[in-house]
C-alpha cells in the first residue's frame, strides 16, 4: 500500500513533534527512519495506524484518508497495518502458539466464530498457518513454550510472526533490534528485507543503530530533528554532513553534552 | 530509619501493649486456673460421640455449600467491579475512585455482622449465611481483582489494538489472558476462606454445621461437640490441602505442561465440590429475591442513629483495639519459633517439623469463633478468651508466612559470615534475623489490621470487645445502636487498615 503524509503537524503540551511533514512512500519500498530521541520519528510511524492523532495534515493509506474520529475506519486500518515492538509487547505468561493467534483478532468473522475465539478457541485453519508462520521465523519447535522462558532475538520473532499473521500489506516496526545485540538485530532486519521480497509489502522501520542501516537492509532513509523531514535518500547517500545535521556533532556529544534538551 | 526514632516507636510499641494486656486481662493465673477446667473438658470431650454421623456430614455439606454458593455470587459481582476499580482500565476516575471507596467500607464490617444483620432482615438459616458471605467476599474479593488487574502489562494490549482487534477480543486475549491466573488464585484463596467462614456463621444463626455445633455446647454435650469440631476439622484441611494445591499449578506452571495426573486430581476435587454445591444448595433461593426489600428496611432501621450511649460504645471499641493488639503480640511470640522450625532451609529434624506443619494446618483451618467458644468455657468469659481465641488462629497464618520468608532469604551473606567463624547465634541474628526482619513486621501488621476486625465479633459468644454490645442491641431490637456500632467498627477498622497499609508500605 501506498502511504502519503501531507502537512502533518503534532504538538505534545510546548514540544513541536511533527512539524509540517510531507513524504510519500511507494507500495513495496523499505524505509527507515532516523533521528535523536524526541525528533518525531515515533510519532509519525503512530500516527499511520492512528494510535497518534494529528493535529493538522492528512495521511492517505492506499488513496483513502484516515479519519481518525472514525473508529470503525482506524480498526479496519490497523488490521492492514501490523506494528512490531522494541520491548516486543507479547504476552509473556502464555504461549507462542496463543501470541502469534492474536495477530488475527482484527480479521472479520461471523458470530458463531467470533464466539469461538471470545473464549480463546481459533479455527483449525489460522493455527495451521500461525504454525507455517512460526517456521518461516525458525520457531516451529517452540509452539508450545511460554514466552517468558525464550531469548531476546526469540520473542522479536514471536513478534514478527505475529504481525505476519495478520497477513499485512504494511509493517511498521518502532525500534525492533534496540533491545537486541547487533547480530542479532541484523538477522531481525534481514527477515524483514525477506518479509518484504516475499509478500511486497511496505516496511517502515524506526531505528537507533546506525551500523545497522545499509542498503542490503533499506531502499530509503528517512531523517528527523526537531519535527522536521532534514533528509530523504538512498542509505548511500547518507554523509557524514548529514549525519551531524540530524545527530548533532557525534564525537563531540559524547564528552561534552550533558543530558539538555534534546 | 534515625536510630533515635526508632527506640522512641519501640518505647511505644512496648507501652501499647502493656496497655493492651492489662485492658484484655491477659494473664498467666487465668490460665493456671483454667488448666483443671481445660482437662475435665477434653475428657469430657472423648470419646466423641459419632452417633449423629450422618446428620453431621450431611450439614457440613450444606455448610461448604453456603461457602461454595458465597463464593460464586460473590465472584460474579466482584469481577466487573474490579475490572472497572482498577487504575489502568477504568473508564474515569470517578468510577474507580466510587468503587474502591465502597469495597474499602465493605471490608471494614466483619462477616459474621453481615450474618447477623441479615439473620435480623431475612430469616434465620442458610440464605443468610450465602449473602453474609457475598458481601464479604465483593470487599475482599474486588480488591484483589482490581490489584490483579492492575497488575497486568499494558505493553501487549497496544500490540492487540494495533491488530485492528475489537474490544471484546482486546478485553479477553490481552487483558484476561494475563489477569486470569493471579484472579483465579485469589478466587481460590476466597472460595477457601469462605467455607471455613461458613462454619463459624451458624453460631448468630446464619445455617450450616455451626447453628448445631452451637446448640450442642450450650447444653454442654461435649462428646457430641468434639465429634462436630474433627469432622470440621477434616474437611477443612482437606480443601486447604487441595486449594493450596491447586493455586500453587495454577501460578506456577505453564499453561501446556504435561502435569495431567495433577491436573485432573484438582479437577475431579472440584467436580465434587459441584456436585455437593447443587445437591445441599438452600431450596429457598427463591426467597433472596423476597428478602431485598427487607434489607434495604433493615438498613433504614438503623437510621437516625441513637448516640445516647456511644461513649460506653467508645470505650469498648478501645478494649477492642487492645485485644486485637495482645493478640497480635501473642501470636507473634507463638509464631517466631514456629516459624524457624517450619522453614525448610532451618536444619530441624523431620517429624518434628511434621508435627509443627500439621499443628499449624489446625490453627488455621479451625475459625477464631470456635476456639473462643471453647476458650470461654475453660478461662471464662472476657477479653482475655477472646484473644487467646485470635492468637491461636493467627498463629496458623503468621507462622507460615514467617516460614515463607525465612526460606526465601538470600543464602549468600550467611556464608560470608560463616567465613568469619561467628557463632550460630550471631549468624540467626546478623545473617537471618536482619533480612527477614521488615517483611515479619509487614505480616505483623497486616494480622493487626485483620485481629482488629475479628476483635469486633468475639463479644457475641461472650469472649470480650465490641461485639457483646452489637449481639444484644440486634436481640433487644434497638437496631439504631446496632447502627452506631457498626459505624463505629467500619470507622476504627478503615484508620487501623489505613495506617497499617500505610507503614507496609514503608517496611516493604
Amino acid at each position: 500500500m501506498k502511504i502519503e503524509i501531507q502537512n502533518l503537524s503534532k504538538t505534545f503540551g510546548e514540544h513541536k513533534v511533527l512539524d509540517h511533514i510531507n513524504l510519500t512512500i511507494k507500495q513495496g519500498q523499505r524505509v527507515a527512519f532516523i533521528g535523536l530521541s524526541g525528533s518525531g520519528k515515533t510519532t509519525l510511524m503512530r500516527s499511520i495506524n492512528g494510535f497518534v492523532t494529528p493535529d493538522s495534515g492528512e495521511i492517505f493509506v492506499d488513496g483513502q484518508k484516515i479519519d481518525y474520529s472514525c473508529k470503525k475506519q482506524l480498526k479496519e486500518l490497523r488490521a492492514n497495518v501490523a506494528m512490531v515492538y522494541q520491548l516486543f509487547n507479547l504476552i509473556e505468561r502464555t504461549t507462542v502458539l496463543h501470541n502469534v493467534l492474536t495477530g488475527t483478532l482484527g480479521k472479520k468473522r461471523d458470530l458463531a466464530e467470533s464466539v469461538a475465539v471470545s473464549i480463546g478457541f481459533f479455527k483449525k485453519h489460522d493455527k495451521k498457518k500461525a504454525k507455517d508462520i512460526l517456521e518461516f521465523v525458525k520457531l516451529q519447535d517452540k509452539h508450545d513454550e511460554r514466552v517468558d522462558s525464550l531469548s531476546g532475538g526469540q520473542k522479536q520473532r514471536v513478534a514478527i510472526a505475529r504481525a505476519l499473521m495478520q497477513e499485512p500489506k504494511i509493517l511498521l516496526a518502532d525500534e525492533p533490534t534496540a533491545n537486541l545485540d547487533i547480530k542479532t538485530g541484523k538477522k531481525i532486519l534481514k527477515l524483514f528485507s525477506k518479509i518484504n521480497e516475499k509478500e511486497h509489502l511496505t516496511t517502515i522501520t524506526v531505528i537507533h543503530q546506525l551500523e545497522l542501516i545499509s542498503e542490503k537492509y533499506f531502499d530509503r532513509v528517512v531523517g528527523l530533528a526537531h519535527g522536521k523531514l532534514i533528509f530523504d535518500g538512498h542509505p548511500k547517500e547518507l554523509t557524514h554532513e548529514i549525519l551531524t545535521s540530524i545527530y548533532g556533532d557525534l564525537e563531540s556529544s559524547e564528552d561534552d553534552e550533558e543530558f539538555g534538551d534534546e | 530509619m534515625n536510630k533515635k526514632v526508632e527506640y522512641i516507636l519501640w518505647i511505644i510499641a512496648f507501652s501499647v501493649t502493656l496497655w493492651s494486656f492489662q485492658v484484655s486481662q491477659v494473664s498467666m493465673t487465668a490460665l493456671i486456673e483454667g488448666y483443671q477446667y481445660g482437662i475435665d473438658l477434653i475428657k469430657e470431650m472423648f470419646p466423641p460421640n459419632f452417633k449423629n454421623f450422618d446428620t453431621i456430614v450431611a450439614l457440613l455439606l450444606e455448610t461448604v455449600a453456603m461457602g461454595v454458593w458465597g463464593t460464586i455470587i460473590g465472584t460474579i459481582i466482584s469481577l466487573p467491579l474490579g475490572f472497572l476499580g482498577a487504575r489502568n482500565l477504568s473508564p474515569n476516575t470517578m468510577v474507580y475512585f466510587l468503587i474502591n471507596e465502597l469495597t474499602n467500607i465493605l471490608r471494614s464490617i466483619p462477616d459474621i455482622v453481615y450474618a447477623l444483620m441479615f439473620v435480623v432482615s431475612i430469616a434465620v438459616g442458610s440464605l443468610a449465611g450465602i449473602l453474609a458471605i457475598v458481601f464479604a467476599t465483593i470487599g475482599l474479593l474486588t480488591k484483589f481483582y482490581i490489584e490483579s488487574f492492575e497488575s497486568i502489562d499494558m505493553k501487549p494490549i497496544e500490540a492487540i489494538k494495533s491488530t485492528g482487534s475489537s474490544y471484546a477480543y482486546m478485553l479477553r486475549h490481552g487483558i484476561f489472558e494475563q489477569a486470569l491466573p493471579l484472579i483465579s488464585n485469589h478466587t481460590l484463596y476466597l472460595l477457601d476462606h469462605n467455607i471455613r467462614i461458613a462454619m463459624a456463621l451458624g453460631l448468630v444463626g446464619a445455617g450450616g454445621i455451626g447453628m448445631e455445633l452451637y446448640g450442642e455446647l450450650r447444653y454442654f454435650n461435649y462428646d457430641k461437640v468434639a465429634a462436630m469440631l474433627m469432622c470440621i476439622l477434616v474437611i477443612l484441611s482437606l480443601i486447604d490441602r487441595v486449594s493450596n494445591y491447586a493455586r500453587d499449578i495454577i501460578l506456577h506452571s505453564s499453561k501446556h505442561n504435561k502435569e495431567y495426573f495433577k491436573k485432573s486430581f484438582v479437577a475431579i476435587a472440584f467436580i465434587a465440590l459441584g456436585i455437593i454445591s447443587m445437591m445441599y444448595s438452600p431450596a429457598e433461593f427463591a426467597s433472596l429475591i423476597s428478602g431485598i426489600p427487607r434489607l434495604y428496611e433493615a438498613i433504614t432501621g438503623f437510621f437516625p442513629l441513637d448516640f445516647k450511649r456511644v461513649n460506653a460504645f467508645a470505650f469498648l471499641m478501645l478494649e477492642t483495639i487492645a485485644m486485637a493488639i495482645a493478640a497480635t503480640v501473642i501470636a507473634i511470640g507463638f509464631s517466631l519459633p514456629l516459624g524457624f522450625i517450619l522453614a525448610k532451609n532451618i536444619k530441624v529434624s523431620a517429624p518434628i517439623r511434621i508435627i509443627v506443619a500439621e499443628f499449624i494446618n489446625f490453627l488455621r483451618a479451625m475459625p477464631d469463633l470456635l476456639f473462643a467458644i471453647i476458650l470461654v468455657s475453660v478461662i471464662g468469659l472476657g477479653p482475655y478468651a477472646g484473644v487467646l481465641a485470635i492468637a491461636l488462629h493467627v498463629t496458623g497464618f503468621l507462622a507460615k508466612f514467617y516460614a515463607e520468608t525465612i526460606e526465601s532469604i538470600d543464602e549468600k551473606p550467611i556464608e560470608a559470615l560463616n567465613s568469619t567463624g561467628s557463632s550460630k547465634l550471631h549468624i540467626l541474628y546478623h545473617g537471618y534475623f536482619k533480612q527477614i526482619v521488615p517483611l515479619f513486621h509487614s505480616y505483623n501488621l497486616y494480622m493487626l489490621d485483620r485481629n482488629v476486625r475479628a476483635s469486633t465479633t468475639m463479644g457475641l459468644v461472650g469472649a470480650g470487645g465490641i461485639g457483646f454490645e452489637l449481639i444484644m442491641s440486634i436481640k433487644l431490637f434497638e437496631y439504631q445502636q446496632t447502627g452506631t456500632i457498626i459505624l463505629l467498627i467500619i470507622i476504627v477498622v478503615s484508620i487501623i487498615s489505613k495506617v497499617s497499609s500505610y507503614f507496609r508500605k514503608k517496611l516493604v
